[in-house]
């Protein structure tokens, strides 16, 4: 039936426009789940984690020379290692680092879609890729310092994009041809172990998977690649234990190139769960091989929207986010740069309990500013514990740079060699290495670590920098730099341990410490001072104001005198001039405590923090029981 | 057709000879009295013919740079900053001139002129080099280790490999440790090695078969630490040692490492026995080594008497370490009857406010080399300690000063004739051990040493590991670290009796 009636013209045209639209989303909508989405990711890693990234590469190192890429070729999956540990160091520059990493990401999600013939809403699967990816790396939190896996950060977007990209090329070979595709199938298991490790098995096994959802083919063709697949992914990587890898044990096989997620002999498994998501996303997307959704439109969206929820939820709960050690890394970085200013400055902007690192660092900071005496105690104290499943210790944290600042050269030394033996080296234990070593007058050794450090993409400049003192030593103890550290190193070798609980060293070396050096001689105190020692500090008190006669006793140490002077009546301190401000804390802080008797200490703590917190007198009776770590 | 096929064999040779030329060498060029800067130093230093190429780099800034390297009949010549011989041509050079030395001449370019710096050679000698030797690789850590490798090496081209590594085995709780690898009489059929923590016990190879044993006893401080294969019989003497160590707060030295107390054992590896050699209780012996014939064992000795017996001990040693010096004696041993007679003093170290530690005899029993530092025993880190060789005809004892530096020297080791050394020094850096070898004739004299060959020729300034005691073989360990692996996780240690 014809009709002229222009109404249903109209409602066709609408029809049309309508499914025109959407006709463009259902079109869009694959390349904005391959494109916007890890993109959209990969921002997010570059806006909330910028420091963590940058950490990351000065937690990294890879030098290119054929000794670096033996050193990792000596393990399955150490080509992989080495080339994630090359993209690794742009974190140098955080956004390019995150570039980088949406690029692969990207990559990843068009190579699965084209591998799996994904369309549509199963597209969605592919972005689950860089979500496993990106949640692996958010969620380390305190783990960047212990991860053994050189390359971490990389290695699993680089290993499974080069999988799928194997996977893709099975698909096309066996498409064509079952024999070409099962003989790629033997030819990848076989080389690309050796370089990808587990990686190169995952590959083999989404190829298993794969060939029973591709058409036209018979099943015992698809018998004879399982049983290739299976016979490759399983003989492969026994035959290169047998042959080619003298330091892989047997169990470790199947795994190598992936995280351990271990920690001082205990595994973290939780921390596994990425890899788990990440390894079963294209077993889902071979199932999904050429499949439609048969589901209404509406509930396609539904599922979409979803899933898109749960990802982001799932994300929002792996990421790690800690005020404490957001603070830390920025701390870590203000310190490294000597701008002391902002390291207090940064302790402030914490909101909750600071560790005992963001003490220290703070510590440090005002002692460099030669503002401790005055300030070390108004700002909060603290001992929280790092927000981590297991025991983070402070010599891999910031222990190294705490031990470096202090003087104590041989230590910072000792646990960074400890820590590149552990955990790997790192262009920050090569840095460390290089300047304890120029502090010492270790020379020669200084050389080797800086010639390394030249080697590098982005650390050449540092290098050449400090390569100037090793050439011009006369300038070492001039130099801004070193000058503050030298002053403090020990002036008289001893044989000691600090037991791995560096702040509890750092203390008694300096409290039990004598020195003529003004600088020296003033940590001997503040040393004194925090381990509340009334013996070590009366003698290092006095010391100090012979050193700096006519200047004005700083606040805290008059405050300690005025406080241990009443305590033990032992020295007269009536003839001292107190400043009136320290007296007249004390006296309200004394005539407080009779207002709070019945008290408990911690209720005590809380009661005086807000008129005393800022005072040694605070410190003295109520800040106790601070765990170090 | 002919002609044809004449004109391409022409233009083939024509290639062929276009690309056998060597780089060409200068012929314009300014005479330098400067010798030039090379890395690693192979000036004039006394090779075997046999030994790997020495390969090594230009450490000058230069436009452009020429080799040559002259033999008795072939040159070999490059145009590169690394200068990198191929093993074959090499050998062609150094079979040529055995007893005889190799001229190297190095052209540095600065602008439009050449240079020539000062050339140099060097000396071939007439003796071979056992073709293997064995070390493990450990980064100079304090407390922690995470990958050793007990690796023997081709000396006569670059092939490195694993004789265990302790990866092999590593679980959740880390990996082993693993050190003190031993021969019998340079035989790699014959060998045994230490595995602490983990599956621990002393791993004995002896002709293809793998052993585990458990040398602690109550009665001993500790499991066989520092061992000496007696040359025939299948004997093992070692030390048994309770170690410590602490760190220099200020030193470079960094680290002291300690016995507290030590002693020395024998243990028949035939019956499981393990027999305490009985000595003063306030001697600290240590690093036991044979004569070759087997007729006597000497060690290293320190006498500790304790001031303050409330004090702990672990404290005193720390407080006194620069007091501990060892001496060297030896002791007669009866083959028949497993047993050693009362010490005899060698070398008095301490008379002369030394310490001697870890002495080992040439092959052919004339000369004793030892290390020797101002205080202690484990010489490597101390910066004093160089080695020292004592004629034992005369026993006139004299620094090697061919071989010494101004940074520690210890742990040598002689080839099976008697010609060259192997020992550790850390004159690169003051940090990381490398073996070094030395040429050391018949009358005792030695030679200037040369840095172990690497196919990268300045991979020791990367290296982050050090070699650890570099013992010759002569030829390789046959059972594969896989085996090793299997032996050292799969066997339980058998415990060893005591029969004193």
């Amino acid at each position: 039936m014809v009709t002229n009636s222009p109404q249903p013209a109209r409602m066709k045209n609408r029809t049309k426009t309508a499914r025109g639209k959407t006709a463009a989303i259902s079109h869009l909508l694959p390349w904005a789940y391959a494109i916007v989405l890890p993109m959209v990711m990969a921002l997010c890693l570059y806006g909330f984690e910028r420091e963590t990234l940058f950490r990351i590469q000065e937690l990294n190192l890879f030098l290119p020379d054929a000794l670096f890429y033996q050193s990792l070729a000596a393990y399955p999956g150490g080509t992989l290692q080495w080339a994630a540990c090359f993209f690794t160091q742009f974190f140098y520059y955080p956004a390019a680092g995150a570039a980088w990493l949406a690029a692969f990401w990207m990559a990843s999600c068009l190579v699965m879609r084209s591998a799996f013939r994904l369309s549509g809403p199963w597209c969605l699967l592919a972005s689950l890729i860089p979500a496993a990816l990106l949640a692996g790396i958010v969620q380390m939190g305190y783990f960047i310092y212990y991860i053994k896996l050189q390359g971490y950060f990389f290695s699993a977007t680089l290993g499974i994009l080069l999988a799928l990209l194997a996977v893709w090329a099975f698909g096309r070979l066996y498409a064509r041809n079952n024999y070409a595709g099962m003989a790629w199938m033997a030819l990848w298991t076989a080389a690309g172990y050796p370089l990808l490790g587990a990686y190169a098995l995952a590959g083999t096994a989404y190829m298993v998977a794969l060939c029973w959802r591709m058409p036209d083919t018979t099943r015992s063709r698809r018998i004879a690649a399982t049983a290739i697949g299976l016979l490759f992914a399983i003989g492969i990587p026994l035959l290169a234990y047998r042959f080619c890898y003298s330091q892989t044990a047997i169990g470790a096989v199947y795994t190598a190139a992936l995280p351990s997620f271990d920690v001082g002999g205990k595994l973290y498994a939780g921390y596994r769960t990425p890899y788990y998501i990440l390894f079963a996303i294209p077993l889902a997307a071979a199932l999904a091989y050429g499949r439609k959704i048969a589901a209404k439109r509406w509930q396609a969206a539904a599922i979409q929207l979803v899933v898109l929820v749960g990802m982001g939820f799932w994300l929002k709960t792996s990421w790690f986010v800690n005020e404490n050690f957001r603070c830390e890394l920025r701390m870590a970085r203000a310190i490294d740069q000597c701008e002391w200013e902002k390291v207090p400055a940064i302790f402030l902007e914490a909101t909750g309990e600071p560790t005992r690192l963001m003490v220290m660092d703070k510590n440090l900071a005002l002692f460099r500013l030669g503002r401790a005496g005055n300030e070390m105690f108004q700002y909060r104290e603290g001992g929280a514990s790092p927000d981590a499943p297991f025991l983070v210790r402070l010599a891999q944290v910031g222990g190294k740079a705490l031990y470096y600042h202090y003087g104590q050269e041989n230590y910072c030394y000792r646990w960074c060699m400890e820590d590149g033996v552990t955990y790997g080296w790192k262009v920050e234990y090569l840095k460390y290495m290089a300047k304890t070593s120029i502090a010492g007058g270790d020379y020669d050794v200084a050389r080797k670590y800086l010639a390394m450090l030249k080697r590098t993409l982005f650390h050449k400049e540092w290098a050449k920098k400090y390569e100037a003192y090793v050439d011009h030593p006369a300038t070492i103890r001039e130099s801004e730099k070193f000058g503050p550290i030298l002053s403090l190193m020990p002036e008289e070798d001893l044989l000691s341990t600090d037991m791995n609980v560096i702040e509890m060293f750092l203390l008694r070396t300096f409290a039990y410490g004598n020195s003529d050096d003004p600088v020296h001689q003033e940590q001997n105190l503040i040393a004194a001072l925090q381990m509340k020692d009334i013996g070590l500090f009366w003698p290092r008190f006095f010391k100090y104001a012979t050193l700096h006669k006519g200047e004005h006793m700083p606040r805290h140490y008059q405050e300690a005198a005025y406080l241990y002077g009443h305590l033990e009546h032992n020295v007269d301190i009536s003839h001292m001039p107190f400043d009136a401000e320290v007296k007249e804390s004390y006296t309200r802080f004394m005539a407080f405590t009779q207002q709070c008797a019945g008290m408990t200490e911690a209720q005590m703590a809380e009661a005086f923090r807000p008129q005393f917190g800022n005072t040694f007198y605070y410190f003295y009776f109520l800040a106790n029981g601070l765990q170090t770590y | 057709m002919e002609k044809k096929f004449g004109k391409l064999l022409a233009g083939c040779f024509a290639a062929l000879a276009c690309f056998s030329c060597g780089p060409q060498i200068p012929t314009n060029y300014t005479d330098s009295t400067d010798a030039a800067a090379i890395y690693p130093d192979y000036r004039d230093v006394t090779i075997p013919p046999n030994i790997a190429p020495l390969r090594f780099v230009v450490d000058e800034e230069a436009d452009a740079y020429a080799v040559r390297i002259s033999g008795t009949n072939d040159e070999w010549t490059t145009d590169k900053r690394e200068v990198t011989p191929d093993v074959d041509e090499w050998h062609d050079m150094t079979r040529q001139a055995r007893g005889r030395s190799l001229s190297v001449e190095i052209f540095v370019k600065h602008g439009e002129e050449w240079t020539r710096r000062a050339p140099f050679r060097i000396h071939v000698a007439e003796e071979d080099i056992d073709p293997y030797m064995s070390y493990r690789l450990i980064s100079p850590s304090y407390v922690t280790y995470h990958d050793l490798t007990i690796n023997q090496r081709n000396l006569t081209n670059f092939d490195e490999r694993v004789i265990y590594g302790n990866l092999l085995n590593m679980g959740v709780n880390g990996a082993h440790c693993i050190n003190c690898h031993s021969y019998q009489d340079y035989n790699p059929a014959r060998m045994q090695f230490h595995v602490r923590e983990n599956y621990g016990g002393t791993v004995i190879a002896y002709d293809g078969k793998v052993t585990k044993v458990n040398l602690k006893t109550d009665s001993l401080i500790s499991a066989g630490v520092y061992p000496a294969w007696h040359p025939r019989k299948k004997l093992i003497a070692y030390s048994v040692n309770q170690t410590g160590q602490t760190f220099h707060t200020r030193d470079l030295q960094k680290i002291e490492v300690q016995d507290m107390r030590s002693d020395l054992i024998l243990y028949d590896v035939e019956r499981n026995e393990v027999t305490r050699i009985m000595g003063d209780p306030d001697e600290m012996e240590v690093f036991p080594w044979w004569s070759p014939d087997g007729k006597y064992l000497y060690y290293a000795s320190a006498h500790f008497l304790r001031k303050d017996t409330s004090e702990n001990l672990e404290k005193e040693t720390i407080l006194r370490y620069k007091e501990i010096k060892y001496n060297l004696y030896r002791r007669r041993f009866d083959a028949a009857r497993h047993t050693v007679d009362s010490a005899e003093l060698v070398v008095n170290a301490s008379a002369i406010g030394k310490s001697a530690t870890r002495p080992r005899i040439s092959p052919d029993g004339r000369y004793l080399m030892f290390t020797m530092g101002d205080y202690g025993v484990f010489h490597i880190w101390h910066k004093d300690a160089d080695l020292y060789l004592m004629d034992l005809r005369t026993r006139k004892i004299r620094p090697l000063a061919e071989i010494n530096s101004d940074e520690a020297e210890s742990g040598c080791a002689w080839s099976s004739n008697g010609r060259w050394v192997v020992f550790c020094s850390r004159r690169n850096d003051g940090n990381y051990t490398r073996p070094f070898i030395a040429y050391i004739d018949k009358s005792g004299q030695e030679r200037k040493p040369f840095e172990l060959p690497q196919e990268i020729p300045d991979k020791h300034r990367r290296f982050m590991r050090s070699y650890n005691i570099p013992e010759f073989m002569k030829g390789p360990v046959d059972i594969t670290p896989q085996e090793f692996a299997s032996a050292v996780k799969g066997l339980d240690a058998q415990p060893a009796r005591q029969t004193n």
